[in-house]
């Protein structure tokens, strides 16, 4: 048997990252603390949290999906032309998830079909998004106000934030997809053996084109959220957003090889990130030294993560 | 009777080998028959086109009489073939149950929802059937070792039901006990009429499970015999086409003084124990033990691949702590790695800059690369060990094994390194090749080079080394002379340690 003692190393590193970060925040502006800016952190953190759940997906498949920028920015223009367009809200939902979730597909087909690395074909694919949405709104951005979109954003029930209630939800639907489902297993098979799908009669090319999908789903949802909080869509919101999904995910635990990692890391991750940009403002440093220091901090705590499994792997007899 | 399998013509080849060429081959249900062959006779080849992983370019496939034609793993499945394969092909973040019913889940009534429950309980029945019900349905496969990890392989071939199961080298992770489990297993599924493909080496296995023996080298079909109607030498003959006395040649050997000493060595992960061993100069020196045993992780230590948990390394009597492959590099050492393609060539460049590539800085005191002394270089090397090459700038990819596995031999010896540690350096090549690669050795040794030998081919440990160590589980448990050890005694060290 293997006995399991306690180690500071098997600690996950995100986990006291985020405790020194949220006293040194709290150290320099007490009002950090506050209910409500708690609450804020949890409403920031939601869309982030959903889209970040599809990245996991992705990397834990030993793929890369650099393209939701692209389709988030596309979702939410999407969203506010049907809109205004005047089709019912609902299949305003459905026609703009199925358009995002479509082009997730089609990364899919050209990286499992064609055989071409997932991040030339995500790469690509975030320029084509982003482009059909600058076509669409002519380069400019798309205006809709709704009711329900504030009621939608400021709402709560039971005390918990309206995008916090979804985010939970769709966390909930995606750890059964990833846990308990066939589909699930195969996206751990495609990170720790592709051998091991196609010995076993799976096509793999399939697992791959739903992952994408998936991931683009995740984004069209963010976008959607994003859209409504702002009342408006625009051809570079998203800009950016892979970068957060991606970081969250590895300072979360999961990592390119074998398939190792999880969604539950990955809130972690999503919680550091939203609480060291939240915090900076709550500081008050500038914007525009707000965007290199989060890049620093990433980098230190990937680097720090690194470390930490090396040495454990070093110390761990395997 | 019918037999459930039938093979004719069989051929299959792959750029610069014909690795399957006419093979004939017949399976009858409730019959174990094994496949014996060297490395690259085409075993693998033959059973996978079996399995539908590679799709023939020529012959028939009869099952039940009925021609069938694989186009994809599922196919062969499907009919109910299937495989324990030499490579592990298991999920290391899922569980053991997950990793046995990995794709025939049992499902719930939840429409796309797995029974975990369900599932865990019939792996445990699989895993008891197997007398391995220590392994934990819920542990993932990664915490697993790898006899752990094979008996879960063999679980999940048996949880398909088979009519017909492979097994590529299935004990070769297996301690003893498990081992005596699996074959009485085996013995069971003859009972109820399956019909078994076994491919293995260890020919002292053979009379415990087997029924019949077909024979392949070089890729061609040799014969079918019943088992007890050959001995091991004519086997032996039969798979490599000629004695055995003519293979493994070893001039008069004379050794002068300790080149390598490495006393008391560990590792950080407990995969090298306690290890002592020397090699003088002109000797070849064996490393024999099963895969995982710890010698690769051995010679990394040495070769400063690895860091040193504990114990001293003298290299010509001198101690060092290596720091690096270039420190150990300078120290005249070199290592040719086990895995040619992933370790010991750049694939895609050509043969002279392969040739070149540890010696650069020795040959090059600039930054430039001189084309014409590369060149000149790598000729005198492709004339010197025979490598069959187009020219010295075809692309390594293209040439046969045996080629590729010359050029890394050539790379090793432009630096001129006093003591050799030779990784597995007839692996996946023909006969042929093999053969010259033993002259060279030979002669290395001859020349007053140190050479250290891996090698999971008993026969190459047997006939080539002069002395040799046995490793089991970290540890050196045996160190003798050559032909002081019967083949069953090593086969015992190797196996069990004792």
């Amino acid at each position: 048997m293997r006995k399991k003692s306690f180690k500071f190393y098997n600690i996950p590193p995100v986990l006291w990252m985020l405790g020194i970060g949220i006293i040194i925040i709290t150290f320099f502006a007490s009002s950090f603390l506050s209910i409500n800016n708690l609450k804020n952190i949890l409403i920031q953190a939601s869309p982030l949290l959903i889209l970040s759940i599809g990245s996991t997906m992705v990397i834990l498949s030993e793929e890369i999906d650099l393209s939701v920028g692209g389709i988030i920015s596309l979702s939410t223009v999407l969203w506010i032309t049907f809109l205004n367009l005047g089709i019912p809200m609902f299949f305003a939902i459905i026609l703009t998830l199925l358009a995002s979730s479509s082009i997730g597909a089609v990364s899919g087909i050209i990286v499992a079909k064609g055989n071409v690395p997932s991040f030339i074909v995500t790469l690509g694919v975030a320029s084509i998004a982003s482009g059909i949405a600058l076509v669409i709104t002519q380069g400019s951005s798309v205006y809709y106000s709704s009711k329900i979109f504030s009621a939608f954003i400021n709402g709560q029930i039971l005390f918990l934030p309206i995008p916090l209630i979804l985010a939970i939800v769709v966390y909930a639907i995606s750890w059964l997809v990833l846990y308990r489902t066939r589909f699930g297993a195969q996206i751990f098979g495609l990170g720790g053996n592709r051998d091991a799908l196609s010995l076993g009669g799976i096509d793999d090319s399939r697992s791959i084109i739903g992952v994408f999908s998936y991931s683009a789903l995740m984004a069209g949802i963010t976008g959607l959220i994003i859209a409504s909080r702002i009342e408006s869509g625009n051809p570079t919101t998203g800009a950016g957003w892979e970068f957060d999904a991606i970081a969250a995910t590895l300072i979360g635990g999961t990592s390119f090889t074998e398939g190792q990692g999880g969604i539950k890391g990955t809130i972690l991750g999503v919680l550091l990130l939203v609480v060291i940009r939240n915090g900076l403002n709550v500081i008050g440093v500038q914007p525009m030294y707000q965007s290199g220091l989060i890049g620093g901090m990433v980098l230190l705590a990937i680097i720090i993560d690194v470390y930490i499994s090396n040495y454990k792997a070093e110390r761990v007899k395997v | 009777m019918e037999p459930i399998l039938s093979v004719r013509g069989l051929s299959k080849s792959f750029p610069g080998v014909q690795a399957l060429d006419g093979v004939n081959f017949d399976l009858y249900p409730g019959e174990v028959h094994i496949i014996v062959g060297e490395n690259g006779a085409g075993k693998s080849t033959l059973t996978k086109c079996i399995l539908g992983a590679y799709i023939p370019e020529k012959g028939e496939i009869y099952f039940n009489g009925e021609r069938v034609e694989f186009k994809h793993s599922r196919d062969a499945i499907e009919k109910g073939i299937s495989a324990v394969y030499q490579e592990f092909n298991l999920v290391p973040y899922l569980d053991v149950a997950h990793n046995i019913f990995f794709n025939r889940e049992y499902m719930s009534k939840i429409p796309g929802i797995i029974d975990k429950k369900k599932m865990h309980n019939e792996a445990k029945k699989i895993l008891e059937s197997l007398n391995v019900d220590y392994i934990n349905t819920a542990t993932k496969v990664k915490d697993l070792d790898v006899a752990e990890k094979q008996m879960v392989e063999i679980a999940k071939a048996l949880s398909t039901n088979p009519k017909i199961i492979v097994f590529d080298e299935p004990t070769a992770p297996l301690s003893s006990r498990e081992v005596d489990a699996f074959f009485k297993k085996i013995n069971q599924l003859k009972e109820s009429g399956i019909a078994v493909i076994y491919i293995s080496h260890r020919m002292h296995e053979f009379e415990f499970i087997g029924d019949r023996i077909t024979v392949l080298r070089d890729g061609k079909y040799i014969g079918t015999v019943n088992i007890g109607d050959v001995s091991d030498d004519e086997l032996v003959e039969m798979m490599v086409g000629r004695s055995v006395s003519q293979i493994y040649t070893r001039t008069e050997n004379k050794y002068s003084k300790e080149a390598l000493r490495v006393e008391n060595l560990f590792d950080k992960k407990g995969n090298v124990i306690d290890a002592s061993l020397y090699v003088r100069k002109g000797e070849i020196v064996g490393l024999a033990g099963l895969v995982g045993a710890g010698r690769t992780e051995l010679v990394r230590l040495v070769f400063g691949i690895d860091k040193i948990e504990k114990g001293s390394i003298f290299v010509n009597g001198e101690k060092v702590i290596p720091k690096s492959p270039t420190h150990m590099m300078k120290l005249g050492v070199g290592l040719l790695p086990e895995d040619r393609k992933e370790q010991g060539l750049a694939l895609s460049l050509p043969v002279a800059l392969n040739i070149v590539m540890v010696s650069l800085r020795q040959l090059f005191k600039k930054y430039f690369i001189n084309k014409k002394k590369t060149e000149q270089i790598s000729n005198k090397y492709i004339k010197e060990l025979n490598i069959v090459t187009p020219s010295v700038n075809s692309i390594v990819k293209y040439l046969s094994g045996g080629n590729q596995q010359k050029v890394v031999i050539a790379k090793w010896l432009l630096p001129d390194p006093d003591i050799i540690i030779f990784d597995e350096p007839t692996r996946g090549i023909d006969v042929g090749a093999k053969m010259e690669i033993y002259g060279l050795m030979d002669k290395l040794a001859s020349a007053g080079k140190a050479i250290l030998m891996i090698s999971s081919e008993l026969q190459e440990v047997i006939g080539l080394s002069d002395r040799f160590y046995i490793l089991y589980e970290g540890r050196i448990v045996s160190e003798s002379k050559k032909g002081e050890l019967s083949e069953q005694e090593i086969g015992m060290k190797m196996l069990a340690g004792r």
